[in-house]
């Protein structure tokens, strides 16, 4: 039975997400009449596959937001997912599968540390990740020890790199199905629907019964699983990994900015899987767009920056913020 | 009317911190009735369906469901014994739409896996609402931040309804509400005791309370005045006891309300 507030209630991001195909394509026709080249399946096989880390970060981050909540510490997770994944396949040829599990299990472990922090401690999610940002990329440097990870086993590198098809690369087909998983699990279990409550509003929650801090625990756990597969993912694509690995590329921003493009609110409670793909391969082709419009690399996390801000002015809710309640309270109050 | 209540509370009592704000209250339901609680802003009222609900622990007291012993530590102990409270705030999450609240927590899964099963959910959401008459919600699948304050405590009732509870709690439902929704809900209140639950209605609305109740019980500062059947006292009477605690024969000793007070 097709249901019409089903429509109605994602409306809202809808027309975000039509507005997001629309720039993209725009970039795409703007780019290509400049230069003939970006429309090569290569170009576009780059951009798709150099969005994954971003998108699996993003999926992550999407868990939390939706919790109404923030993990900071997502570039130092996929950096010691990718070191200690990177050092066993480099030192013992670690095979592929037996390394998705390990990174998994890497990001796991560090997704509780924060879970343990925001559910069980209390902490606001910003304070608890901002330290784990520093705890967990300290860690990284002691992982490493001076050494880096350089020559993985080709067959990591092969899925990074390698085409399926002209234009779509092997790890846009993993990405793609983990989306499509992250959205069933968000849409169709209850977990993902006490995600969603939780978001919106944890008093209602509570009273309906949902088991609320097991629910935030749990989205950090995701949070910090997505991150450990996204240090995989990185070692395929680069074959390699040091001591500064994630947070040198500012991959907090970026995921945050891709689940924020994508349409998720960090007031909690809106958004999904879907936008976070979306963002991530918006980011990949803008940065693309601007190394082949010679603006120097130098302004690309300015350039982020700027993106993440134009996408929460947009939100018209999160405009709703500080200064809006003032002037309310101050209207009733007079 | 049955005689033996279905939920009963004896010698109810909750502080927070230095104050005392319930000084061991009797209080109790009858199956098929509405039983008002009344009282002044203060008198206790929301602490004490809090009590019910499990979302504040009691000091002291004893309460009983069915005649059997039963502790209450949180909303699902509550929820399982059948209780349910419409707060007054309504507690809806305002991104999902009806049957996704209504069904919040308590969701119909599929097997094997465990996922949601939507048309189930949405059937029985339509059943449910169409049990109770309901014509001013045009799809269950509209989000609750659509909704009139009337068609959101409509769903709030409905969702109390949908678990076959036997106790509904509704904290001021009519509060915030237009004439012609008013009386919608009046009616939904009436035919909730006419299935067999029991109904507390929580209201400041006297004109609401004289309508629909069939016994009255009245909190003055944290002390219960008196339980009464609407049918043996005035509108008068119920005034009274509400602002002093005392009416007639009826209500606390003088010297146990000025001490109250």
């Amino acid at each position: 039975m097709v249901s019409q507030g089903r429509l109605a209630s994602r409306n809202i991001w809808r027309r975000r997400e039509l507005l997001l195909v629309v720039a993209m394509a725009a970039i795409v026709v703007a780019s290509t009449l400049a230069h003939p080249y970006f429309w090569s399946s290569r170009n576009i096989s780059f951009i798709l596959a150099d969005s994954m880390v971003v998108t699996f970060l993003a999926l992550g981050e999407t868990f939390v937001m939706l919790a109404r909540g923030i993990d900071l510490s997502v570039a130092p997770i996929l950096g010691l997912s990718a070191v200690i994944v990177g050092f066993r396949a480099q030192d013992h040829g670690l095979g592929l599968v037996p390394a998705v599990f390990l990174g998994a299990a890497v990001g796991i472990v560090l997704g509780v540390g924060n879970a343990l922090l925001v559910s069980i401690v209390g902490l606001p999610p910003i304070i608890a990740t901002l330290g784990t940002l520093s705890v967990y990329g300290g860690l990284q440097f002691v992982v490493t020890g001076g050494r880096q990870v350089d020559h993985v086993p080709t067959t990591y590198t092969n899925v990074g790199t390698r085409d399926f098809f002209k234009g779509v690369p092997y790890v846009l087909l993993i990405g793609l199905a983990a989306v499509v998983i992250t959205a069933g699990v968000l849409r169709h279990t209850p977990f993902g629907r006490s995600v969603y409550a939780v978001g919106d509003d944890v008093e209602a929650a509570y009273r309906a019964g949902i088991p609320v801090r097991r629910t935030l625990f749990l989205s950090y756990v995701v949070c910090g699983f997505f991150a450990g597969l996204a240090g995989v993912v990185y070692l395929m694509r680069t074959g390699s990994a040091v001591a500064t690995t994630g947070t040198d590329t500012n991959s907090n921003l970026l995921a945050i900015a891709a689940a924020l493009i994508g349409g998720t609110a960090l007031t909690g409670g809106r958004g999904g899987a879907f936008g976070g793909l979306l963002g991530a391969v918006f980011l990949s082709l803008t940065l693309t767009a601007m190394v082949f419009a010679r603006i120097q690399p130098v302004w690309q996390p300015a350039g982020v920056g700027v993106l993440i801000l134009l996408a929460v002015v947009f939100d018209r809710r999160t405009r709703r913020g500080a200064v809006t309640r003032w002037r309310r309270k101050a209207q009733t109050q007079s | 009317m049955a005689d033996s209540p279905i939920l009963s509370m004896r010698g109810i009592d909750k502080s927070f911190g230095a104050i005392q704000v319930l000084h061991s209250v009797d209080f109790n339901v009858y199956p098929g009735e509405v039983m008002a609680l009344v009282g002044d802003n203060g008198a206790g009222k929301s602490t004490l369906i809090k009590c019910v609900g499990g979302i504040y622990p009691i000091d002291h007291g004893d309460v009983f469901f069915e005649g059997t012993p039963v502790t209450i530590h949180g909303p699902r102990d509550a929820a399982a014994l059948g209780i349910e409270i419409v707060y007054q705030d309504l507690a809806l999450c305002d991104n999902l739409d009806i049957v996704q609240n209504m069904f919040l927590g308590r969701e119909i899964k599929k097997r094997p896996f465990g996922n949601l099963d939507e048309p189930a959910m949405e059937q029985r959401a339509r059943e449910t609402l169409k049990s109770l008459s309901v014509r001013t919600v045009k799809s269950v699948r509209q989000v609750v931040s659509s909704l009139s304050g009337g068609q959101r405590q409509t769903v709030a009732i409905a969702k109390a309804v949908l678990w076959n509870n036997r106790v509904v709690l509704l904290d001021e439902p009519t509060a915030a509400l237009g004439v012609a929704q008013t009386r919608q809900v009046l009616d939904l209140v009436r035919r909730l005791a006419q299935s067999g639950l029991g109904v507390v209605l929580i209201s400041h609305n006297m004109n609401d309370v004289m309508e629909v109740a069939d016994r009255i019980t009245t909190l003055y500062l944290g002390r219960v005045a008196a339980e009464v059947k609407r049918a043996d006292v005035t509108y008068q009477q119920v005034v009274e006891l509400i602002t002093t605690g005392r009416t007639g024969t009826i209500g606390l000793q003088p010297a146990t309300a000025a001490e109250s007070a």
